[in-house]
């Protein structure tokens, strides 16, 4: 125990003589939560929209208003040649363009239906598929005085009535930061000791293996457990995602998921020889899977079905569904005890396979 | 200065053969990740997991859930009579929506008069719950009839085409952000870690003992990154054709011209980062959280610079991935000539310059 406790105080006095490194540990992640926050939004606004009205007609100026008058468009030009549409769409002044034929509203008059052409850029395919849906919704609002279909279809939005993505978003940020600073800061502990040679030293002390490893990893838990509870105020208070489940769950769940990104930053630092090859390791093999596997930003139903059996291996996926569970369903314990589970084998698994490679390097 | 420079970079790949593993995974692992994330990402909504609630039993109703499940949109995850159970079908996941058509639809319809159906949608993830609705109505509307109204006036209604991208397959406009974000990861990092590796062995100083001047020290340790870097783009972007029908509609010299002045651009970066680290774990934590994290949000490769907020689209300015992606997309997707893209060129030289000057301008200082 006391030697434990040795160790502990050696590894934070070390991490506190990095001038650097404290600001790192501590602003940095309230920082890029803020920013990141703000960012990370797939709402899609403010689609600059071209207008070539060839009308001319109140019908078509009235079908132009509407479009201004919804915060899905803004109107970016007005031109009267269509084939200066293409220039438009090529150069991005337009990612959607608007075409009124003359003769629109005589047809719609005649009771007919008065028929524009929609032209989208589908080089950023997510606002491409989100500006013509929004499009439809104007035209069809549009055309609402005339025809009225005879089912209406009435949404119920549960969790987040207003579509926010900020709401999905930020306890996602949380996490991935989290993981981010936790997993690297103890990639590097260990390799860097060993390419400095003091690892050595630490050999020779009357230190076991295990003791070693709890010594390292106690600091950066502490660490990662301060970073996670400085970003929480952010999230709640500055973008006021909803908290509908308990605080207390939530903390209690982010102890298998330290288990995981703590056990993975000792795996890695067993595993590489030099620093370089520890944060070329962490960069790609273990974090870019966690971000695009886990379901941050790229839905897991959409990929193909390997890919799905893999993201159980993603401790961040479990993580997020718990987030995001917690936050916005408020769903407690009892609904997230599978993914509890699996992140407290995950990172049981990680860290006894640490354990076996460490031992391998010091024989 | 040529020489010199040339006996840095000489040095500098000499000293890198001894590391195969940074090499083998600068190169080879840009492109390996393009072909593992090309396959997995998307943002194509399919799959969604839809529980039927028919509490009318009519044949209209059988035939809306029929056209909902041979949309190719949704997976029929099951049916219930009871609206109390979706409660619990939508906390646990098992349902992102589901359909209820209440008691008298088939009777409604049949008289003709006005009626409702509702979805209810899991919300949380607000963009898969936008595209969902918008497939619903679309079904909707082409099984349900329509009637006229009492004040006369057709419908409007829109004959869309898509340019560029006809199918909307996110894959093409996916994959080439994903490759300008790899790149500059690699970018970044390799030449961060390479300068500080020297500094923290020491060796820097022998460096500093010879006649080399800061530029020629840093253009001769960035040149050996410059040429791996550009094969890795050169890789990851024949990939992105070959397999995800990335298509290269504009001028592959054009192409080049501005994938080499974003790596230097990243490379430049690399170098600014280590003169401000002493140790290589800052200038991983440094390079990484600078170059990753707004490469991937800041610069439109997922989230649409137009939606952030003003100073947030200020910001994504000083992000070179934004100017990279406008431009490789237009050549790559729209096959546009300069003309189109000219000041995205701008705004990469003027990153590469400026962060190149400061880059020289500590080292002069720490020297």
């Amino acid at each position: 125990m006391h030697a434990l406790l040795v160790i502990l105080v050696k590894e934070l006095r070390q991490l506190r003589r990095d001038p650097k490194l404290v600001p790192i540990l501590f602003v940095a992640p309230v920082f890029q939560l803020v920013i990141l926050g703000y960012a990370a939004t797939t709402d899609v606004r403010r689609v600059e929209l071209a207008v070539c009205d060839l009308d001319r007609s109140a019908a078509s100026r009235s079908l132009v208003q509407r479009f201004a008058g919804s915060t899905y468009f803004r109107v970016a030009a007005h031109v009267d040649d269509q084939t200066r549409l293409d220039r438009l769409l090529q150069d991005g002044t337009a990612r959607v363009a608007l075409t009124i034929p003359a003769g629109f509203a005589a047809e719609r008059l005649a009771g007919r239906a008065g028929t524009v052409q929609l032209l989208a850029d589908g080089s950023d395919a997510m606002t491409g598929t989100a500006a013509l849906g929004y499009a439809n919704g104007v035209l069809h609002a549009e055309g609402g005085a005339g025809a009225r279909p005879l089912v209406e279809l009435r949404p119920l939005v549960l969790y987040n009535p207003d579509l926010v993505s900020r709401n999905f978003m930020v306890p996602a940020v949380v996490s991935l930061i989290l993981m981010v600073m936790t997993m690297m800061l103890t990639a590097m502990a260990i390799v860097r000791e060993a390419e400095i040679g003091t690892l050595e030293q630490l050999l020779v002390t009357p230190l076991t293996p295990g003791l070693l490893i709890l010594g390292k990893l106690v600091p950066y838990a502490l660490v990662g457990l301060v970073e996670a509870l400085s970003t929480l105020p952010v999230a709640l208070l500055w973008f006021r995602v909803p908290l509908r489940g308990s605080l207390l769950n939530l903390l209690v769940l982010t102890v298998p998921f330290m288990l995981c990104t703590l056990g993975l930053g000792l795996l890695i630092s067993t595993l590489s020889r030099t620093q370089q090859q520890a944060m070329m390791l962490t960069a790609f093999v273990f974090m870019m899977p966690q971000i695009y596997l886990s379901g941050f930003a790229f839905p897991i139903q959409n990929m193909p079905l390997g890919f799905q059996f893999v993201t159980y291996l993603v401790p961040l996926r479990y993580y997020i569904t718990i987030l995001r569970g917690v936050f916005l369903k408020g769903v407690g314990i009892g609904g997230l005890w599978p993914e509890g589970l699996a992140l407290t084998g995950l990172g049981l698994g990680t860290l006894l396979l640490a354990r076996l490679r460490f031992r391998r390097r010091l024989g | 200065m040529m020489r010199r420079t040339l006996a840095v970079a000489v040095k500098e790949l000499l000293q890198l053969r001894r590391d195969w593993r940074v090499v083998l995974t600068l190169v080879v692992l840009p492109m390996a990740l393009v072909l593992i994330y090309g396959y997995a990402l998307s943002f194509d909504v399919e799959h969604v997991r839809l529980v039927i609630v028919d509490r009318d039993g009519s044949r209209a109703a059988r035939e809306v859930a029929q056209a909902f499940a041979s949309s190719g949109h949704f997976d029929l995850a099951g049916t219930s009579r009871d609206v109390r159970e979706l409660d619990r079908l939508f906390d646990s996941g098992r349902a992102q929506a589901a359909l209820v058509v209440p008691a008298g639809y088939g009777a409604a319809l049949a008289a003709r008069r006005p009626t409702a159906l509702q979805l209810v949608l899991d919300g949380a993830d607000s963009q898969t719950a936008t595209t969902v609705l918008a497939y619903a109505r679309h079904i909707v509307a082409s099984v349900t009839p329509a009637v006229r109204g009492e004040n006369g006036g057709g419908p409007v209604v829109a004959a869309p085409l898509v340019w560029f991208n006809p199918d909307l397959a996110s894959a093409r406009f996916l994959v080439p952000g994903l490759v300008a974000f790899i790149l500059m990861i690699t970018a970044v990092i390799a030449t961060a870690l390479a300068v500080v590796r020297e500094k923290e062995r020491g060796t820097m100083e022998s460096l500093r003992a010879t006649p080399l001047g800061a530029l020629e020290l840093l253009a001769g340790k960035a040149l050996p990154y410059l040429l791996i870097a550009s094969a890795a783009a050169a890789g990851s972007l024949a990939l992105a054709w070959a397999l995800f029908d990335v298509p290269v509609r504009g001028s592959l010299g054009w192409l080049a011209l501005v994938t080499v002045l974003y790596l230097v651009g990243g490379l430049g970066w690399g170098v600014l980062v280590s003169t401000l680290a002493d140790s290589q774990q800052v200038a991983f934590q440094v390079s990484l959280l600078s170059s990753m994290l707004p490469t991937m949000l800041l610069s439109g490769f997922i989230f649409p610079i137009s939606s952030m907020p003003a100073a947030l689209q200020w910001i994504s300015h000083i992000v070179p991935a934004r100017y990279y992606l406008v431009a490789l997309r237009a050549i790559v997707l729209k096959g546009a000539g300069p003309e189109m893209w000219w000041q995205q060129v701008v705004g990469l030289s003027v990153y590469a310059a400026v962060v190149g000057a400061l880059a020289t301008a500590r080292t002069v200082r720490s020297l």
